[in-house]
């Protein structure tokens, strides 16, 4: 089985020359001091066997212990948890942002945890979008600014037809010119979804993106979701602590202690908790924040 | 991210903390303006004094007593020594050196010349009329006394512009009589033929200057006219060279003759042309430059590390952007370049205000009177380079560890940060 066309956009984005393996499985050797393996037969995204400790004093902490999971692009995964779970550990390790302390994490096919800094930094900018629960936007820049930013650090042209067009696409087009101070929460946080579209990501990576919302705003926000799992075939992979939120993903993880404890299509993993369960609706201030 | 991006970036940012950015700059414009300026005012100080020596005349020789250099400690001490004499004029007058057009003997004793309106020191220069002529001095009233009044040693004097407002208030001093005290002990009565025109500026100007005959001094103060070896001995000679003969073969025609005078093997006395004179001068203003240019220079490092004060303030209350920064894509290049180039856009804003307000107050101080003394300064293009590159350097340096600790921060710590 030949591998070398999937992912070839991986060699696009970070730069380097597509390399010829050998036929089946390929060792890919990139930048120095590092060493691609690609090896046939895996999901999109492939965890195996990553955990990450922290070191307390004179104690290890899980953040994550032995966990393993396949997501296949343009699915829709809900990742749900207690606090202290290993949820946001995990968005941080699927995202790039964090390596894990042992195990493998394959990125189509491409091992990604043990890159070089300049090629995670090369792989978030051109295959991963972000989405925080804070919304993480810029201060005191416009929408249309915080949208653009990371089209510069792709040193992408027509950069402001392309940024316009991804706030249309949250309908969002009329305040390109507003600042976050002058937005609602679900204006932010729409702006900061336009952001991570722009770049015309693979996968988006979505952490608490409701937390801070009102039940009608979260609904929007996962409309537009589940629209892009859809419609762009993009892979969202979102941390949530709302049933009601997770239920516009297709598949839904649970997680305790940093492992998974549950993994299946969201309707059966959500289904045998009874009514009395699941919390009431709430305002949106009194939401469990993490 | 591109430059221009990132210039652009910058700029916004700096607009953006305006306040800040403005104090910071302060820094770096105190600092580059003053180079400007110190380094102005030394070299228009400079500039007078040259002024002031091409204003002694033209195309003149020096020639004073003692060593030329230090030999015998003391010795060289304008006035300690006696070894010119009236005697080396009149046989440089009458020797055959090409190119010579005057010998000017001056013999200056400390005086204090009075009135009934006052009481004023001043140097009082016996000389003769050829002096006025050699020195270009013009009178702005009366007349410099003749050859006539030399042979008769007459009592005539000629004063400077600053004398005469002193104890002629009036501004009818020719004609007047004043007393003259000389060498403290000796005192004749003057009668004024002429007063000088201001010249103004340093010690070089001669406004409190009493010229009088030479023959007035040697005459009536022999006893303290004399050198040891009973020779009329002169404090200096002038002597004016032909415009189209070169200045340093007179110089060394003139050696010879006093040389062979003196009988001795290594000169008794100097010989200095004006271009001897200026290249003192420009000595001592290398060295006041660099004086000057170094203490303003240590108000630009402080400025700079002002500039780099507040760049890692601004790391760290800026971590979580930098955070974001880092999530989107951004490299560590990236963080390093955005943060040099804001220290860098501070810093040349800074340095460009900087150029523009030393210029401008070192020209408004060109020609300022401050008492009896009037400011010049000389704006040097180098200065505004070099505190220009200098406040670039700095910004560069200065933004370089701040850039380099943002560049090193934890994406998943830094997006933490409040």
């Amino acid at each position: 089985m030949v591998e070398v066309g999937i992912a070839d956009w991986w060699f696009a984005a970070t730069g380097h020359a597509v390399p010829t393996p050998p036929p089946g499985a390929a060792v890919i050797s990139s930048e120095p001091g590092s060493t691609l393996v690609r090896r046939d037969g895996r999901a999109f995204l492939a965890l195996e066997g990553i955990s990450k400790v922290y070191r307390v004093g004179e104690h290890d902490i899980y953040g994550l212990a032995d966990v393993s999971v396949s997501i296949e692009a343009g699915e829709f995964v809900a990742v749900m948890g207690p606090s202290g779970s290993g949820k946001s550990t995990l968005m941080n390790i699927i995202g790039c942002l964090d390596r894990p302390t042992a195990g493998d994490y394959f990125l189509d096919g491409v091992e990604v945890s043990r890159l070089p800094d300049l090629s995670r930094a090369r792989l978030r900018r051109m295959v991963f979008g972000f989405v925080f629960q804070s919304y993480n936007l810029i201060p005191r820049s416009t929408a249309l600014q915080q949208v653009e930013l990371p089209l510069m650090y792709q040193r992408a042209s027509h950069r402001r037809e392309r940024a316009m067009e991804a706030l249309s696409l949250v309908g969002l087009a009329d305040r390109a010119w507003q600042r976050p101070s002058q937005m609602s929460g679900g204006e932010q946080q729409r702006v900061a979804i336009a952001r991570s579209l722009a770049v015309s990501p693979r996968i988006v990576v979505a952490d608490e993106p409701t937390g801070a919302l009102d039940s009608r705003t979260s609904d929007e926000i996962m409309e537009i979701f589940t629209r892009l799992t859809q419609e762009r075939g993009i892979t969202v992979v979102m941390v949530t602590h709302e049933p009601d939120v997770a239920q516009f993903s297709q598949r839904l993880i649970r997680m305790r202690d940093g492992r998974i404890v549950e993994d299946g299509p969201t309707d059966r993993v959500l289904q045998p908790r009874q009514p009395d369960d699941i919390p009431p609706l709430a305002p949106s201030e009194g939401r469990a924040h993490e | 991210m591109n430059l221009l991006d990132a210039l652009r970036v910058a700029l916004v940012m700096v607009w953006t903390n305006r306040l800040r950015s403005a104090l910071t700059m302060l820094g770096m414009i105190i600092g580059v303006s003053s180079v400007i300026i110190l380094v102005a005012v030394g070299q228009g100080a400079v500039k007078g004094i040259e002024d002031q020596i091409r204003g002694l005349g033209t195309n003149l020789v020096f020639i004073t007593p003692g060593a030329a250099q230090g030999g015998g400690g003391a010795a060289g001490a304008a006035g300690s020594s006696q070894t010119v004499t009236a005697a080396d004029a009149d046989a440089l007058a009458g020797s055959k050196v090409p190119g010579i057009v005057a010998v000017v003997p001056q013999l200056t004793m400390g005086g204090q010349v009075i009135t009934n309106a006052g009481n004023v020191r001043s140097q009082v220069i016996g000389t003769t009329p050829s002096y006025a002529e050699v020195r270009t001095l013009a009178l702005s009233s009366g007349s410099f006394f003749n050859d006539q009044d030399v042979s008769r040693a007459a009592l005539k004097a000629v004063i400077g512009a600053s004398i005469a407002s002193t104890l002629f208030p009036a501004g009818d001093a020719v004609g007047q009589t004043m007393r003259v005290t000389l060498q403290g002990n000796v005192t004749f009565n003057f009668t004024v033929v002429g007063v000088l025109n201001a010249k103004g500026g340093g010690f070089l100007s001669g406004d409190n200057n009493t010229y009088v005959p030479i023959t007035a001094l040697q005459a009536r103060v022999g006893s303290i006219s004399r050198n040891a070896k009973g020779q009329v001995y002169l404090n200096q000679i002038d002597v004016q060279t032909a415009p189209d003969v070169k200045q340093a073969t007179v110089k060394e025609a003139i050696t010879e003759v006093l040389l062979s005078r003196h009988a001795v093997a290594t000169p008794d006395f100097q010989v200095q042309t004006q271009d001897d004179l200026l290249g003192t001068v420009s000595t001592v203003s290398a060295v006041l430059s660099v004086l000057l240019g170094s203490i303003a220079g240590i108000s630009l490092v402080v400025g700079g590390i002002g500039v780099m004060n507040i760049m890692l303030v601004s790391v760290t209350e800026r971590t979580r952007e930098i955070g974001i920064r880092l999530a989107i894509g951004a490299s560590a290049g990236d963080i390093i370049q955005q943060f040099i180039t804001e220290a860098l856009a501070l810093t040349i804003t800074g340095g460009l205000v900087g150029v523009l307000i030393g210029t401008s107050i070192a020209l408004a101080l060109n020609g300022l009177q401050l008492g009896s003394v009037t400011m010049n300064t000389s704006i040097q293009p180098w200065s505004i380079v070099l505190a220009f590159v200098v406040s670039a350097v700095i910004g560069v340096l200065s933004g370089l560890y701040p850039a380099w600790r943002a560049s090193r921060l934890d994406p998943i710590t830094a997006l933490r940060a409040d």
